[in-house]
C-alpha cells in the first residue's frame, strides 16, 4: 500500500476531529437533558414548598435539633448519618434539600438479624 | 544401569533446559528475566498487579522452550502404507486407466494447539476487551461527568497524544533504520497506548497489529501504572501557581433518571457515529445501565466480579503469551516503549492545556490540573490531579472534579480506537 504523508495527517486530522465531534454532541445533549431536569426540579420544588425548600423528618418526634445530643450522639454520628441520607436520597433521584430534625432509633429487630434477612431474601 | 543412563541422556537432551542453549535458546532466558522483572514489579511494587502478573507469567509461560503453550493446532502427514493410500485415495490416470497411488502416501492428522492459543481466541476475536469493559461499566459512576458535561472536552483533549503518536511512529518509519519501520496499521496500534486504556489498546492491537500485541500491552499497562510518576512534572511544568490554586465549584446533585438515561444516549451517539466503536463503548454503557437501572444487582455483581475476573486472568495471561522471543526481543519494542510514553506525555499535556482554555474561557473558574485526567487511567489519573491540587493548597479536593474528564477519557479513547479501526481494520 502506498502511504504518504498527506495520508498520515489525513488520519490523525480525522481521528481528532471526530473524537472532538462525538464528545462535543455528547456535552449538548447531556447538556440539554440536564437542564430539562433542573426545570423539572424546579417546578417541583416550586409546587411543593412556597420557598423551594423541604424537609424532610427522618422519624417524626416532637422535639428539634436540641435532642441529638442528649441522644448520646455525637456531631460526627450526626453528620455521617446526614450524609448518608443525601447519598440515598440523591441515588432514588430526589435531589431537593432537606434538613433532618431530628434522629431516633426505630423497629425492634436487631441489624444483623436485619443484615442476614435482606441477605437471605436478595437472590428470590 | 546404562539402559537406565541412556534413557535419563535422552530426557535430558530433550528438555527445555538443554532448548536453552540450542539456537536461539538464549532469548527465552532473557525473555523469562523480563518475565520475572514484571512479576517482581506487580508483586512487590504493585504496579498494576490484577494484569501485569498474568501478563508476567504468561510471557514466562510462552518462553519454555518445548512448552507448547501457545502452539497452533498442526495438520501433519503420517506415513500410511502404500495400499491403505490406495484405499483411501485412489487416483485414476484418465489415458491409461490404471491406477496409481504413489503421490498419495502420507494422511493427514489435526493435532490440538496449546492450552493459551485456544483461551487467546479471545483476544484474537476481539471478546475479552469489551467484557472488561462491561464491568467497567458496572463499577463506574459517570455523575460527576453528567453534572459538568463541560468535561468532556477534556476527555477529547487527552486523545491528542493518540494522533501525534500515530504521526510520530510513521515518522520513525521514515528515517528508515533497519528494524524500525512500522506500518500505518502498527503506527495506530501503538499511537492507542496514549488512550491510557488497557482494554482499549489490546482491542485495538489485536484488530490491527496483532504481532505487536505483547510489547504494547507490556507498555500500556507499565505507564498507566507510572502515571503518579509520568503527569505530575507534566501538569505542574504547564500551570502557574495561581491555577493549581483554583477551587472549584461544588458540583450539582445528578438525579438517578438523568444516570439511567446517559448510558443510553452515549450508545445511540457514539455508536452511530463511529460504529466500529460499538463492541468497547456498548458494552461499557450496558454496564453502566445494568448498575444505574438498579433492578439487575445480580448481573452488576456478576460483571464487576465473577466475570470480570476471570476475563481479566484469560486476558492477561493470553496477552503476555503473546510476547515469544522471536517478536519481543526487537528494536521495534524499544521504539514501542518510548513511543508509548511519548503518547501519555503528550495526551496529559493536551488535556492540561485545555484545561488552561477552559481556566480562561470560565474566568479562573475551572483548574486546569483536571484536564490531566482525561487520559483515562481510572481512577488513578484522578488521583493524580488531586494530589497535584492538594500539595497546594490541602484543603482543595479536585477528585470528583477530575473524576469527570477520566471517564469521559475512557469514552474518548474508545471513539479513537473506533476511528483508527475503521480507518485500518
Amino acid at each position: 500500500m502506498d502511504w504518504s504523508w498527506a495520508d498520515t495527517f489525513n488520519v490523525a486530522i480525522t481521528g481528532i476531529v471526530v473524537v472532538f465531534i462525538a464528545l462535543v454532541v455528547l456535552i449538548l445533549i447531556v447538556w440539554i437533558v440536564g437542564k430539562i431536569f433542573e426545570s423539572i426540579d424546579t417546578k417541583k420544588n416550586g409546587n411543593s414548598t412556597g420557598n423551594g425548600k423541604s424537609e424532610v423528618a427522618v422519624v417524626s418526634a416532637p422535639k428539634a435539633a436540641a435532642p441529638l445530643a442528649e441522644d448520646g450522639l455525637t456531631d460526627e454520628v450526626v453528620a455521617a448519618i446526614t450524609a448518608a441520607i443525601a447519598c440515598v436520597m440523591t441515588e432514588n433521584g430526589v435531589v431537593k434539600p432537606f434538613r433532618v430534625k431530628t434522629i431516633q432509633r426505630v423497629g425492634s429487630r436487631n441489624v444483623w438479624n436485619m443484615a442476614g434477612l435482606m441477605e437471605n431474601t436478595r437472590p428470590f | 544401569m546404562s539402559m537406565f543412563l541412556e534413557s535419563m541422556g535422552d530426557m535430558l537432551t530433550q528438555s527445555g533446559f538443554a532448548a536453552f542453549f540450542q539456537d536461539g535458546g538464549w532469548k527465552n532466558l532473557i525473555m523469562i528475566a523480563i518475565a520475572c522483572v514484571l512479576m517482581y514489579l506487580a508483586i512487590v511494587k504493585q504496579y498494576e498487579p490484577l494484569l501485569l502478573l498474568p501478563i508476567a507469567f504468561g510471557m514466562l509461560l510462552v518462553n519454555i522452550p518445548l512448552g507448547g503453550v501457545m502452539d497452533y493446532p498442526k495438520m501433519i502427514f503420517e506415513p500410511q502404507s502404500a495400499m491403505d493410500a490406495a484405499k483411501h485415495f485412489p487416483l485414476i490416470d484418465v489415458n491409461t486407466g490404471t491406477e496409481t497411488f504413489q503421490v498419495f502416501q502420507n494422511l493427514e492428522k489435526q493435532t490440538n494447539g496449546g492450552l493459551l492459543y485456544y483461551l487467546y481466541q479471545g483476544v484474537k476475536l476481539g471478546i475479552y476487551p469489551p467484557l472488561i469493559f462491561l464491568g467497567i461499566g458496572c463499577m463506574t459512576d459517570f455523575g460527576p461527568l453528567i453534572a459538568n458535561p463541560k468535561s468532556f472536552i477534556l476527555g477529547a483533549a487527552a486523545q491528542l497524544g493518540i494522533f501525534i503518536t500515530f504521526i510520530g511512529a510513521l515518522a520513525i518509519s521514515e528515517i528508515g533504520i533497519p528494524g524500525l519501520t512500522f506500518t500505518p496499521e502498527q503506527a495506530a496500534s501503538i499511537a492507542i497506548i496514549g488512550g491510557a486504556d488497557g482494554p482499549t489498546a489490546i482491542y485495538t492491537t489485536g484488530k490491527l497489529a496483532p504481532e505487536l500485541l505483547g510489547p504494547i500491552a507490556v507498555a500500556a499497562y507499565s505507564y498507566m501504572a507510572l502515571v503518579p510518576v509520568i503527569q505530575p512534572p507534566i501538569m505542574k511544568l504547564l500551570t502557574t501557581k495561581k491555577e493549581r490554586l483554583v477551587v472549584m465549584e461544588q458540583l450539582r446533585p445528578v438525579s438517578k433518571t438523568e444516570k439511567i438515561l446517559f448510558p443510553i444516549i452515549v450508545t445511540l451517539v457514539v455508536c452511530c457515529l463511529v460504529p466500529s466503536a460499538t463492541p468497547l463503548i456498548g458494552m461499557l454503557m450496558l454496564g453502566n445501565l445494568f448498575k444505574e437501572s438498579g433492578v439487575v444487582d445480580r448481573l452488576v455483581k456478576t460483571a464487576q466480579n465473577e466475570l470480570m475476573n476471570i476475563v481479566t486472568i484469560f486476558l492477561g495471561v493470553t496477552v503476555g503469551a503473546t510476547a515469544n522471543a522471536e517478536t519481543f526481543l526487537s528494536p521495534q519494542t524499544i521504539a514501542i516503549i518510548f513511543l508509548g510514553l511519548f503518547a501519555f506525555c503528550v495526551g496529559t499535556a493536551g488535556g492540561v492545556l485545555f484545561g488552561k482554555l477552559m481556566y480562561i474561557f470560565t474566568k479562573g473558574k475551572v483548574n486546569p490540573l483536571i484536564g490531566s485526567a482525561g487520559v483515562s487511567a481510572v481512577p488513578m489519573a484522578a488521583r493524580v490531579s488531586q494530589k497535584v491540587g492538594a500539595a497546594e493548597k490541602p484543603t482543595n479536593f479536585l477528585l470528583m472534579h477530575a473524576m469527570g474528564p477520566n471517564v469521559a477519557g475512557v469514552i474518548g479513547s474508545g471513539v479513537a480506537a473506533g476511528v483508527l479501526i475503521s480507518i485500518f481494520g
